[in-house]
């Protein structure tokens, strides 16, 4: 426990509190909706960043010949996603394989900063002023709920590209049930997809989320004790931060698939 | 969980992440993976080619060599017969000259005969001529008994 939380739960609390841009005032607090979460941005930018430059790095100096350590695992990642677009995305696409593999590669990475000592990130920045820092940026509805909207514009998007404007509203009024009870297949179609990102950024928040947290309770275990439990859940974190990055890739893709491929076809 | 502008932010850089993605990353590995799967598909297309005229050119040398023993073999064969003939040939000049040869002498030997007996006959004539002169101590003449002598040679 850290010498600056007086309690417990007030150790939990803090790290459960975000470091907040209050848009009103233009300080630090929180402003309702008109709040910018920096922590989060701030490293989900850097991380980002940080992604782009290594895959650039391998784009820029890429050789049909042979090729060298990094480019042969982004060629293998590339590949990965390529056959996962391929194997359920009908048609050519150009904007399918780099979103699933900004998804996969983004989200593991902002997961992986969950793998980072709870309090090495606060510690450190405490000494800059700057308190309540939360370090994983999937830990906040909002970048989970940014990702998940996204995916549903372009669900929007594909249903028309896919369908024709005349298309969609035939499936939204003639299915499941026939054109007699089209207000009941529009209901059904309106939580069909409204689910769809909900789900998609809830399930991505809540593992993370429930990591945080029992990484935070581990962390209030006396310190000699804490390797035990802390090493153990690190590493099955690790798979979990990797299968939730993949779900995310993988149901967008079949998300977006689904959009752009009519119910006569299939 | 309190939703805020945090959200619009996070769309924008997602948004701005995959547009980059899209435009920078995406395409130059994708092509370059592409570039490099046409290659290898030409070095093993190229290989197989390779192979196939390996086993074509095998195939013809084998032939070749089956063609050239054979050609071997009758060029043999044919000089065999060759010099059997010549031999052949040889032994039957050989034989006819030996022969001729034979013959020739056979009928020197008998000219000579026949000289030798003509000269006989003409000297047994002569020795009878003689005989008779010296039995009749006269001279003979051999004109006038010509008839009687030929008479006498011939049945010597």
């Amino acid at each position: 426990m850290s010498f600056w939380h007086p309690t417990e739960g007030q150790y939990i609390q803090d790290h459960l509190m975000h470091y907040q841009l209050n848009l009103h005032t233009m300080t630090i607090g929180n402003g309702g909706f008109w709040t910018l979460n920096l922590d989060t941005l701030a490293v989900s930018i850097i991380v980002g960043v940080v992604f782009l430059s290594l895959f650039w790095l391998a784009a820029r100096r890429v050789t049909s010949g042979v090729p060298g350590k990094w480019q042969n695992f982004v060629e293998y990642l590339v590949e990965f996603v390529q056959g996962l677009v391929n194997s359920s995305f009908t048609g050519k696409t150009t904007l399918v394989g780099p979103l699933a593999l900004t998804i996969f590669v983004w989200v593991f990475l902002l997961n992986f900063m969950d793998l980072v000592p709870v309090d090495v990130m606060p510690a450190v920045l405490s000494f800059f002023g700057i308190h309540d820092f939360r370090g994983v940026p999937t830990d906040d509805t909002n970048l989970t709920f940014a990702m998940s909207i996204t995916v549903f514009l372009l669900m929007i998007y594909y249903n028309f590209a896919g369908k024709g404007t005349l298309g969609f509203l035939k499936e939204l009024t003639c299915f499941p049930f026939s054109k007699w009870l089209f207000p009941i297949n529009i209901i059904f179609r309106l939580i069909d997809d409204c689910v769809k990102p909900v789900s998609l950024s809830l399930r991505l928040y809540g593992n993370l989320f429930a990591g945080e947290l029992i990484f935070v309770l581990i962390a209030l275990l006396p310190w000699w004790f804490q390797w035990t439990l802390g090493s153990v859940w690190s590493i099955f974190h690790l798979l979990i931060i990797l299968i939730q990055a993949f779900i995310f890739m993988m149901l967008t893709i079949i998300y977006v698939s689904m959009a752009k491929t009519s119910h006569d076809e299939s | 969980m309190d939703l805020n502008l945090t959200l619009l932010g996070e769309m924008i850089t997602f948004i701005i992440l995959i547009l980059i993605t899209m435009k920078f990353i995406w395409p130059p590995l994708v092509k370059v993976m592409e570039d490099r799967q046409k290659k290898i598909a030409d070095g093993i297309a190229a290989g197989e080619q390779g192979q196939k005229t390996f086993e074509f050119a095998k195939k013809e040398a084998s032939q070749l060599l089956v063609k050239a023993k054979q050609d071997s073999a009758h060029i043999i064969d044919q000089a065999n017969t060759r010099s059997a003939r010549i031999i052949d040939d040889a032994k039957a000049e050989s034989r006819h000259q030996g022969k001729q040869m034979i013959e020739a002498a056979q009928t020197e030997i008998e000219q000579q005969v026949l000289n030798a007996k003509e000269k006989l006959k003409q000297n047994v004539g002569n020795l009878a001529i003689l005989a008779a002169e010296k039995i009749l101590e006269k001279n003979i003449d051999r004109k006038g008994h010509e008839k009687m002598l030929e008479a006498l040679i011939s049945t010597i």
